[in-house]
């Protein structure tokens, strides 16, 4: 999920020899940056059912993450606080803040291919992951393979980030589990300058499993802001049930 | 001429003819009570169970049944409902949304299962008004109220007026949450249920129209699988089940408890048929040298065999005539004066108070012919050996 609420296009020069580090770390804040706030629809389909969600979200730091549903009707109001590693739900309707307990981690977000842990942990590829340069000899992407680090709680056992030698933008993302098997799969397209860096404003997460075969989440960013300023005071559970 | 000397038999010989048929009568009696009970006790049950929510017929998306899923949703009750409305044999219907939540109520929560009803035409169909034991009734159809179980009102300590927090997964993959407030409390047998109007549930849970079951009643029950089988033919794409289908266990248990009762039945029977067989042959050995006479002066042996099974089945006939007379009394007596449980029995679920008889033909025909064929085959040992009699050696038994 962070690859949905991070991101910070630093100034696109780039010396033609970066480290893993560097690139990982950009990749790590380009929805991000400092702070950020974006509007967002996220789309969600499976064989049953079809919909779509519209979202704001704040971002502060790694750590704090606040996701607001503006649409449809039925869920506006819900939201969503992530404050380092803890979760909060706040349902409207019925007035009511729920903690995410760690047993729901891998629960999906509002019906989406996203698992909360995915919004929580977000772990940051350059702090807990280890990641390395694979098939060096492609000239147009870099290969990256990331495992988690021993102390990492992660659903994956290896995540391969490829990105655009040229522009510095991610192209895709694959998810390997335990195993080694490829669990899902995270697209991104359409690169358009938004909030005032190049970004693909498309990202669309499909699950390989076999029960979820099919399925998809597309993200599209319509609105972005980076840099600016947002109070501390956004990420704490009274404003969680504040109306907005 | 042995049909006349039959009847002088019986009727000669009364305080013999009227024991053996005494045996018949109270033989067949008392197998037309039990009989009454286990089809009228049975018949009550099922109208009970029945009509506590199962319906006699019921329609579903293929496999929910088997494998229910919030999914499996029958997508055109319009349609359905129509065909069901231009249906004769079927007497009323009610459609049904299921599924699971969690409520909430200050810091107390439990799992529960939801159940979307027309307050309407669910409380024509079902016993469910009855089943409140506090409160009222759901008010109007699209009211935020809900019935709630005893289990569920205890754990979550909710009491009438009471606004519950229920969240559960939508159709669409929201989460749904909303408040209902509780307006009644239902008894032990929905005790983890949760009953609210269809359409506030089908909107709760992003379901739109669809629903998950309809439920139907005919006019009788006995006929239900010939029923949904026609049934069938006029939805052939859903899964339609008799009750007997649906509620498998319950059924199945019920069919167990009734062959032992007929083991009982069987064992009544053999009483009687004992009964019979002693009085007859007695009667036979009694008239050791009227036989021999009657051989002497030139009968042939089928005559008096004859004459044996033909007395024994006037004795039959006259004890049918007259027990039938005295079960129909019976029988309607405990019609009226079933045995009453107290307190009541649960069985599969529903709470049986008092057991009543019936008044059905099969309570009679069965053994009105248990009766006939016992004393045939008992009056046919006596009879071949009154047939084999020797004349001389007969007549000189005292």
């Amino acid at each position: 999920m962070k690859f949905l609420v991070i991101f910070l296009l630093l100034p696109t020069a780039f010396a033609n020899t970066l480290s893993v580090k560097e690139v990982m770390e950009k990749f790590d804040k380009l929805y991000r940056s400092t702070s950020s706030y974006c509007e967002i629809d996220m789309l969600v389909e499976t064989k049953n059912w079809k919909r779509t969600l519209g979202l704001k979200i704040w971002t502060k730091g790694m750590d704090n993450t606040l996701i607001h549903i503006t649409s449809p009707k039925k869920d506006a109001g819900i939201t969503t606080l992530r404050r380092d590693k803890l979760m909060w739900n706040y349902f409207p309707k019925i007035n009511k803040v729920i903690k995410i307990p760690p047993s729901m981690m891998m629960g999906q977000w509002m019906g989406s291919d996203f698992n909360n842990d995915d919004l929580v942990k977000e772990n940051t590829f350059l702090n807990d992951y280890r990641s390395k340069f694979i098939k060096e000899e492609d000239k147009e992407f870099y290969f990256i393979e990331s495992n988690p680090k021993s102390e990492t709680v992660s659903l994956w056992s290896k995540v391969i980030t490829k990105i655009k030698k040229s522009d510095m933008l991610p192209i895709e993302q694959s998810f390997y589990d335990e195993k080694g098997v490829k669990k899902r799969i995270m697209e991104f397209s359409k690169i358009e300058q938004l909030g005032g860096k190049l970004l693909p404003t498309t990202l669309t997460l499909k699950p390989l499993s076999k029960n979820k075969l099919g399925n998809k989440t597309v993200i599209i960013y319509h609105k972005a802001q980076f840099n600016l300023p947002i109070k501390d005071s956004t990420f704490t559970r009274a404003s969680l049930q504040k109306r907005r | 001429m042995i049909f006349k000397m039959a009847i002088r038999n019986v009727v000669r010989q009364k305080r013999r003819s009227i024991l053996t048929g005494l045996a018949m009568t109270v033989g067949f009696v008392l197998m037309s009570i039990s009989l009454g009970f286990n089809y009228g006790g049975y018949g009550r049950m099922i109208e009970l169970f029945t009509r506590s929510s199962t319906g006699h017929i019921q329609i579903h998306y293929k496999d929910y049944l088997d494998n229910p899923s919030l999914f499996k949703t029958l997508n055109n009750p319009g349609e359905i409902e129509k065909v069901l409305q231009q249906t004769p044999f079927i007497k009323g219907f009610a459609p049904r949304v299921y599924g699971g939540a969690l409520t909430f109520l200050q810091n107390k929560s439990t799992g529960v299962s939801l159940v979307g009803i027309d307050p309407q035409k669910e409380s024509k169909l079902t016993t469910i008004k009855k089943r409140i034991i506090q409160g009222s009734y759901l008010e109007s159809p699209d009211a935020h109220q809900v019935l709630i179980g005893k289990s569920v009102a205890s754990v979550l300590k909710a009491t009438l007026g009471d606004e519950l927090i229920l969240i559960s997964q939508g159709a669409d993959g929201s989460i749904a949450n909303d408040l209902f407030k509780v307006v009644g409390i239902m008894g032990e047998v929905d005790a983890y249920k949760i009953f609210l109007p269809i359409s506030v549930m089908q909107e709760y849970l992003s379901l739109q129209t669809k629903v998950h079951e309809y439920t139907t009643i005919i006019a009788d029950y006995q006929q239900s699988t010939v029923f949904a089988d026609k049934l069938k033919k006029k939805l052939p794409n859903l899964d339609i089940r008799p009750w007997q289908i649906v509620e498998k266990d319950f059924y199945k248990a019920m069919k167990a408890d009734e062959q032992g009762n007929f083991f009982f039945l069987g064992i009544i029977m053999f009483i009687v048929a004992l009964g019979v067989l002693n009085t007859v042959l007695m009667s036979v050995l009694e008239r050791t040298k009227e036989f021999g006479i009657l051989k002497a002066i030139g009968s042939r042996p089928m005559h008096i065999y004859n004459l044996i099974v033909i007395e024994s089945q006037i004795l039959a006939f006259t004890s049918i005539v007259l027990g039938t007379i005295l079960a129909i009394f019976a029988n309607w007596w405990f019609i009226h004066n079933g045995i009453v449980f107290d307190p009541p029995i649960s069985y599969g679920g529903v709470m049986f108070d008092e057991m009543v008889s019936t008044l059905e033909l099969k309570v009679f025909i069965a053994p009105a012919v248990t009766v006939s064929v016992t004393s045939l085959v008992v009056s046919i040992f006596p009879g071949i050996r009154a047939a084999r009699i020797v004349p001389v050696k007969a007549m000189r038994v005292v």
